[in-house]
């Protein structure tokens, strides 16, 4: 995109400057190629200070859109550069398109396949972010390990307003864009569903089924004490760890629009 | 597909390729080039197995014919517009298409459409017949128990319990000038199946007698998201505006299913009765539950940010929404000798949803002098909920038989958070950063148990790059959640929710874990090494640490660790080497008590029988070990090829350990959960040898295993009779364990 832009269809004086545009002012590094020069940019820096002036010639052009808080994020904070996750410089024939110019992920290989799809937007994550790479591989996952879904549907890695770079204001409207049946609001609702969906569930994968933080019936014991069924630890011949366990009578648990639906039961 | 047909279907698509152009070359069709690549062939096995649930989740690998890749690039010679097609696995369930085009630097325009097949369970079964909605049965036990066992077993039909969820979006980015951008979006997302739900029918106080009747939802629901935007960014100021809209559509608002336990007749031959009896097996011929209503969201967004004196720069954002949801509600009860309308017990037709939702962000970052940098942020978000209260008075078939009710509220709860962060950093010299964090956050409730929380968390921060070629972090950071008054607003509570069980009952020591007071000590370091140019190592560590100190009974404490490390080595040219591997546990325990009659408003003192505790760990091991290796042409090998590897282990359990005893008895003693369990392999193996330039043989051979075991579906068959001896099951979570050895063949052309 950069290249067809600065060397082909400059629509500014600055895009104009072509490869100068980025590396900045070039006669000594062309003088004198392998020596450091004034203001000139190598995308090779390692100190904090050239990193973030590194960083700086890129949000020149890109600073908004879902970059526009990239300054407040934590990824610029702990010194990520720019071409950690993005190779700029990588070959772009007269056909190429303007894809985010994703860097190999040097953890996975590429497959595209019936068995196997890699997204280079997961993999770029999954490189620094390897506790994640174990969760996908649990028998309960978001479909990230078979390329249905990526790393970016719900965060944005630029940053943004938003807590753990999130898409949106809350963890509940990330989860509503997909879910958007548990919004309601409902009549009957629970509170631990609306405030937070991660009270019960572990987003990139878990051992327990539909995603969940601990089995139920303990996930529900955990508040649900002190007044009859719920409050019984688990003997033999109850319903509650069957199945769907406590679900199985209070199917409704995200919220229920029926009048009769108190216990979230209908 | 038999041996025969695959050799047939390769040898013409050998023979298809082998006129065509042999060398590789974008196409030139006037002004315009083309370029792109196809690739088809087969899955020549069958699947292995009849419960494929688990090995086809997320997947289509069905012996059939495949189209893993098809690519086409467009563009002109002036090199002004671009258009590129990508299709992945053709036609088949997981298929995904993008289309994206445009003019560089004035238009783009990316859509998409992606199908995932969600695959519950290939052996349920049901006695019931389902249309639309409704459930019904052509016959009926005639006892219970075993009776009822027998009958299951004799009339279940076996169904195919999955959902098919296709996915469109269309983004559009118009940029008449540099500084001025248009944008405007779509999402439609339809999931299409059968997905489980328990219909239950309570039959007298709490618990009732364990009646669950388990169907499935038939499942359209429609969701049409919507936005268009608007930015403005010049001299390092931006502002952008922007309008998100979100429609939700069910095409199923009810669910109706015969009750197997009144036997009075099937069908307009059954007789509702008031009184459920399972020994003279009578109560309502049928039970009811309301699906989720359609709902509506709007969100409005200003973002902004821009430059200002001493390098610092200025970044808000302000959000306000409509939430809103009124669908009809369904009567009370579907038992005509239960019968009441809303408007008789004080209830209106419909909710009349209507959530406010209010976000504001205000951040700074300061760079004033070289090596300070100072962020600070400001936060508010408000769940304002303007949904009215509704009370129920004088209901009578709560739980399907004649029980007079209290009156009763549905009170709509709503909360707000307010952040103030402050993060100053310091490059203590070029290699060295320290960070310190320090965030105050508070909550105010309302319809909860607290009704403010106040939470001071603060840590420092370390990054540091000794050498160009290693990276360390390290980080810290501790919180204190203080939740003053939880048990003040008790007793208002009841009075608001109007008598709600859960809230008149609730032990007085009781803490919910997401309201309680809470400490909390997260660390987390990582390391990144390239000691050589071809060899990165890299290495982290998680730990997580939650504790509630003030929490007598309920959640105590949970705690994380995952530690990781992985390596890549590329030891010659075009040899790529990759490994890594990653562990995660995560403990809890707590205390709980058993709240039988009589001992329901005040905990028990410690120690006595009325008193259990249970703790648990969920453990989670992966490993992944690879290879890419690009083999140049060579005596034995004619032309270039390419061997990929990617080898997967992960194994995964739970274990949940209970003591203690209730004052039921020895029967009653808590006792451990059966462990749960799971193990997950994987290869891939893909070779591709380039039979000329532009045509390359591509062979896969994919091994999998999977296998588990969960005491919520094991002992399923056991329980049923002694447990349920009221209930029907489908066992939708029975997940078999299988082994693939499957492979594919696939031709790829290249232009």
């Amino acid at each position: 995109m950069m290249g067809h832009l600065m060397l082909k269809q400059p629509r500014d004086e600055q895009e104009g400057l072509a490869c100068q545009t980025c590396h900045g002012p070039a006669r000594e590094h062309l003088r004198h190629p392998g020596k450091p020069s004034a203001g000139f940019v190598t995308f090779r820096e390692t100190s904090f200070k050239d990193i973030k002036v590194e960083n700086d010639r890129c949000l020149a052009c890109h600073e908004r859109g879902e970059r526009g808080f990239w300054r407040a994020s934590t990824h610029a904070t702990r010194g990520v550069r720019c071409v950690d996750c993005h190779a700029v410089m990588c070959p772009v024939t007269a056909s190429a398109v303007p894809n985010a110019q994703l860097k190999k992920s040097p953890i996975a290989t590429e497959f595209v396949n019936p068995f196997m799809v890699t997204r280079p937007e997961t993999q770029v994550c999954l490189r620094c972010h390897l506790d994640k790479k174990m969760q996908i591989n649990l028998p309960s996952h978001m479909p990230l390990r078979e390329g249905l879904m990526t790393c970016v549907d719900c965060h944005n890695p630029h940053g943004g307003p938003y807590q753990h770079q999130l898409r949106a204001a809350t963890v509940n409207e990330v989860c509503y864009r997909c879910h958007a049946e548990k919004r309601g609001p409902f009549l009957w609702m629970h509170a631990p569903v609306a405030m937070n969906c991660l009270n019960c569930h572990i987003p990139h994968g878990s051992v327990n089924q539909h995603l969940l933080v601990i089995n139920m019936p303990v996930l529900c014991q955990r508040c649900h004490i002190g007044s009859f069924h719920p409050s019984d630890p688990h003997r033999r011949g109850q319903i509650f760890v069957i199945n769907q366990q406590c679900a199985n009578c209070h199917s409704q648990i995200h919220g229920s629009n029926s009048p009769g639906g108190r216990y979230f039961t209908r | 597909m038999n041996l025969k047909q695959l050799s047939a279907g390769c040898g013409a698509m050998a023979l298809v390729l082998s006129t065509l152009s042999p060398a590789l070359a974008q196409v030139d069709i006037g002004q315009f080039t083309a370029q792109g690549s196809v690739e088809a062939g087969a899955i020549p096995q069958p699947v292995p197995y009849n419960d494929v649930a688990k090995y086809e989740e997320y997947r289509d690998l069905a012996q059939q014919f495949i189209v893993p890749q098809l690519q086409l690039i467009l563009g002109d010679k002036a090199e002004k517009y671009y258009v590129q097609f990508n299709a992945i696995n053709v036609a088949q369930k997981n298929q995904m298409y993008s289309l994206r085009f445009g003019e560089y630097g004035l238009l783009d325009v990316q859509a998409d459409f992606f199908e995932i097949p969600h695959a519950f369970s290939n052996v349920a079964s049901t006695p019931y017949d389902e249309n639309g909605c409704s459930f019904t049965l052509s016959s009926k036990p005639t006892s219970t128990g075993a009776g009822l066992q027998s009958w299951l077993q004799g009339n279940a039909k076996p169904f195919d319990m999955s959902l098919l969820e296709g996915v469109a979006d269309i983004n559009v980015h118009y940029t008449p000038t540099p500084t001025l951008t248009f944008s405007a979006n779509m999402n439609y997302q339809n999931p299409t199946g059968q997905q489980p739900f328990g219909g239950s029918f309570l039959f007298g106080a709490s618990p009732g007698v364990y009646k669950v009747n388990e169907l499935w939802v038939p499942t359209q629901y429609y969701t049409y998201n919507f936005g268009t935007g608007m930015e403005w960014a010049k001299n390092g100021w931006m502002v952008g505006f922007q309008y998100q809209g979100s429609f939700f559509v069910d095409d199923y608002s009810t669910l109706v299913w015969d009750n197997p336990l009144n036997t009075t007749g099937v069908g307009s031959k059954c007789v509702d009765s008031t009184v459920f009896s399972s020994t003279s097996l009578t109560g309502p011929c049928q039970g009811r539950a309301a699906m989720y209503p359609n709902n509506q969201a709007h969100n409005f967004i200003v973002n902004g940010s821009g430059e200002l004196p001493f390098n610092t720069h200025v970044m808000g954002s302000l959000e306000y929404g409509f939430w809103l949801q009124d669908a009809p509600f369904v009567p009370l009860t579907i038992n005509s000798k239960l019968t009441q309308s809303l408007s008789s017990v004080g209830a209106p037709n419909s909710l009349g949803g209507d959530v406010r939702p209010f976000f504001a962000n205000f951040t700074i970052d300061s760079n004033p002098i070289e090596p300070l940098d100072i962020k600070a942020t400001y936060s508010y978000f408000d769940y304002d909920n303007q949904t009215p209260a509704i009370t129920f008075t004088g209901v009578k078939s709560l739980n399907e038989v004649f029980t007079p009710q209290a009156p009763f509220t549905a009170y709509p709860f709503a909360f707000s958070e307010q952040d103030v962060s402050l993060e100053p950093t310091y490059r203590v010299t070029d290699t060295i950063a320290t960070h310190f964090n320090i965030k105050w956050q508070t909550n105010h409730n309302d319809g909860l148990e607290v009704l403010q929380q106040d939470q001071l968390s603060y840590g420092p921060a370390v990054d540091w790059n000794p050498y160009p070629w290693l990276t360390l972090r390290a980080d810290y950071q501790h919180a204190h959640r203080d939740s003053p008054g939880y048990n003040n607003n008790r007793a208002t509570l009841a009075q608001v929710l109007g008598g709600v069980p859960g809230a008149i009952v609730e032990v007085q020591d009781m803490r919910r874990f997401d309201e309680a007071t809470l400490d909390v000590n997260q660390t987390s370091l990582y390391a990144s090494a390239q000691p050589i140019e071809t060899l990165t190592l890299f290495a982290a560590f998680n730990y997580d640490d939650y504790n509630y100190p003030s929490s007598d009974f309920g959640l105590q404490h949970t705690s994380s660790y995952s530690p990781s490390v992985g390596a890549s080595w590329d030891p010659l040219p075009g040899v790529h080497l990759f490994s890594d591997y990653a562990w995660q546990a995560y403990d809890w325990n707590m205390r709980s008590f058993y709240g039988g009659t009589g001992n329901l408003t005040k905990p028990p003192p410690a120690g006595t029988t009325w008193n259990w505790m249970a703790n648990g760990r969920n453990q989670g091991n992966n490993i992944d070990l690879g290879m890419d290796i690009a083999i140049p042409e060579n005596r034995i090998l004619r032309r270039p090829s390419h061997l990929k590897l990617q080898y997967t282990y992960t194994v995964g359990n739970n274990r949940t350990h209970q003591s203690g005893a209730t004052a039921a008895g020895p029967s009653a003693e808590a006792i451990d959960y059966p462990n749960v369990g799971s193990q997950f392999q994987e290869l891939m193996i893909q070779y591709e040898y380039d039979l000329r330039d532009n045509v390359a043989i591509n062979v896969g051979y994919y091994f999998s295993h999977y296998d588990e075991n969960d005491f919520m579906v094991d002992n399923m068959g056991n329980y049923m009779p002694n447990a349920s001896p009221n209930s029907t099951f489908l066992g939708n979570t029975t997940i078999d364990p299988y082994n693939a050895n499957v492979g594919f063949i696939t031709f790829k052309y290249k232009f």
